[in-house]
């Protein structure tokens, strides 16, 4: 019989319930008064003799007991009936409380592989999402680790380290060379200097020349003098002073001849003096355009290697910004990498549970199959279940405390 | 020479996270998927340590372990559990089965160099 059939019947049957005891209430009143009814008709067609007082004292009695008997037979009757529909109530109950077990049953048959295939492809997607994930942090922070190794080894370059030159150690070094080489030029300039110095000590000398060479003029014009004297003195002693005469004459002719070569060595010691002085005026302008020459290149050099020095310092003050920057992605990413940890805690609790919906949905399987259903113990079936926990917060919410999340690393040594 | 670090664990995302760890510190990394896989390649190369899941398919740390320390070569490997279990019970069966630690996931990386070092040195 169907549910709704059921149902059905059981309505009708407590309808007629009612209408028995709506019945049943009227039951014995019906033959008390038509005893009493009788009673009189018949002390009314009666002589008034003592068998009509008789009968119509009997016949109220008889309706009573009559009345009384049918009132025992309806309520025996009642007890009977509302035993029966106890009875199908029951069953109805009953049979309502399997199909609805056997609905279930189907139900869940049908829906745990569902929920277990649902559950597996959770499962699963989030492993291959967060193992992908973990590859690409993984390589990120692989990159960053090489990135920052190179950054501290140009930083180390730049700054120089105690086995090979750095960029900074490079402009220092080029800076003393071009000091050096600046050095030398003015060591070169100084030696020009001397040398000036000692050329202008000629110009000196020259004028000594000059005044030797005077001297020798001078002595040549009193030679002169001298020798026109003796020849003088050699014509007045005639004959005897002619042979005297001609070496007076020769002395002329060669205190002439002085003369000459002393002005002759005046005019080239001016000469000479005056090309000294051309040299050492032009070797001063020389010097002095050398030594501006220097300053300038010292003043370059020295803005250069400035110049040099702040590059080299903005160079490794961006090396070392970068180096911290890369430190600190580094270490986020390897925080991430930690965190992504959660899923291998998720992926087990999910296990569990999905493992524990197969068993249902094979002992379900079973009960449908076979028409047999075996009873579960609940109990152990729980304990069993709690036996494949492998952290405390399953543990915690298997017992309704609540998840408390991951646990505290803890490491134990042996 | 860098040290050999064998990682067993069949969540490739925890294998990545403690070989980073371990890389970073100098160590060479040998990963596998469970335990079977893992005394594969047990195959006579130099291991200075293992580092081990417990639950795993196909064979679970505890066993994994023992039949390492069968192995001659293996017999004084230091072996590290990483797990996410915590039960008293588990860690002595660890133990028993001849691990020298036990770290309960999730794990800091400084934590788990820490316990690398503290059994051999990088």
């Amino acid at each position: 019989m169907k549910i709704q059939e059921r149902k059905g019947y059981m309505e009708n049957m407590a309808n007629r319930n009612d209408s028995t005891r709506f019945s049943c209430g009227m039951g014995p009143a019906l033959p008390i008064g038509l005893g009493v009814l009788g009673a009189f008709m018949v002390l009314a067609a009666g002589s008034g003799g003592v068998a009509s007082w008789a009968l119509a004292c009997v016949m109220p009695v008889c309706g009573a007991a009559l009345g009384w008997q049918a009132s025992r037979l309806r309520a025996a009757g009642q007890a009977a009936f509302q035993d029966e529909i106890e009875a199908v109530r029951a069953e109805c109950e009953k049979q309502f409380s399997d199909n609805r077990i056997a609905d279930l049953d189907r139900l869940c048959a049908s829906v745990l592989p569902v929920w277990v295939r649902q559950i597996e492809t959770g499962r699963v997607q989030t492993e291959d999402a967060i193992t992908a994930l973990s590859a690409r942090f993984a390589g990120l922070s692989q990159k960053l680790e090489e990135a920052v190794e190179v950054s501290q080894a140009a930083s180390a370059g730049m700054e120089g380290s105690d086995t090979e030159g750095g960029l900074v150690r490079l402009i220092e070094s080029g800076h003393r060379d071009l000091g050096s080489i600046v050095g030398s030029l003015r060591s070169a300039m100084q030696s020009k200097e001397t040398l000036l110095q000692e050329v202008g000590q000629l110009a000196g000398f020259t004028s000594e020349l000059k005044q030797m060479a005077a001297d020798v003029a001078n002595i040549a014009s009193q030679t002169n003098l001298l020798a026109l004297n003796a020849a003088i003195e050699a014509a007045r002693a005639g004959e005897a002073g002619r042979g005297f005469a001609v070496v007076a004459d020769e002395v002329r002719k060669l205190s002439t001849l002085s003369g000459e070569t002393g002005r002759k060595i005046s005019e080239r010691v001016e000469l000479v003096n005056a090309a000294i002085r051309s040299a050492i005026d032009a070797s001063e302008e020389s010097a002095k355009r050398d030594g501006e020459s220097v300053a300038h290149s010292e003043v370059v050099i020295g803005e250069v290697i400035e110049r040099f020095h702040g590059a080299a310092g903005r160079l490794t003050d961006s090396s070392h910004i970068l180096q911290d920057a890369s430190v600190g992605i580094r270490d986020e990413i390897s925080d991430v990498l930690v965190s992504l940890q959660f899923q291998d805690r998720v992926s087990q609790i999910l296990s569990h549970v999905r493992d524990d919906m197969n068993k249902l949905e094979g002992h379900l399987d079973q009960c449908l199959n076979t028409n047999r259903c075996e009873p579960i113990d609940t109990q152990a079936w729980l304990d069993e279940l709690q036996n494949t926990y492998t952290t405390s917060e399953q543990r915690n919410l298997h017992l309704g405390d609540g998840g408390q999340g991951a646990d505290d690393s803890d490491i134990t040594f042996f | 020479m860098a040290k050999t670090i064998l990682i067993v664990d069949d969540s490739a995302s925890l294998r990545q996270v403690v070989s980073i760890a371990l890389k970073g510190a100098g160590f060479d990394i040998i990963e596998a998927c469970d335990g079977k896989d893992a005394l594969s390649k047990l195959n006579g190369q130099k291991i200075h340590l293992i580092i081990s899941d417990v639950n795993m398919p196909n064979m679970d740390g505890i066993t994994f372990v023992t039949e390492a320390k069968k192995l001659p070569a293996y017999k004084f490997t230091p072996i590290i559990m990483l797990t996410t279990e915590s039960q008293e019970a588990k860690k002595q069966a660890g133990q028993a089965a001849g691990a020298k630690a036990w770290v309960v996931k999730p794990f800091q990386p400084a934590q788990m160099l820490g316990a690398v070092s503290k059994l051999i040195m990088p």
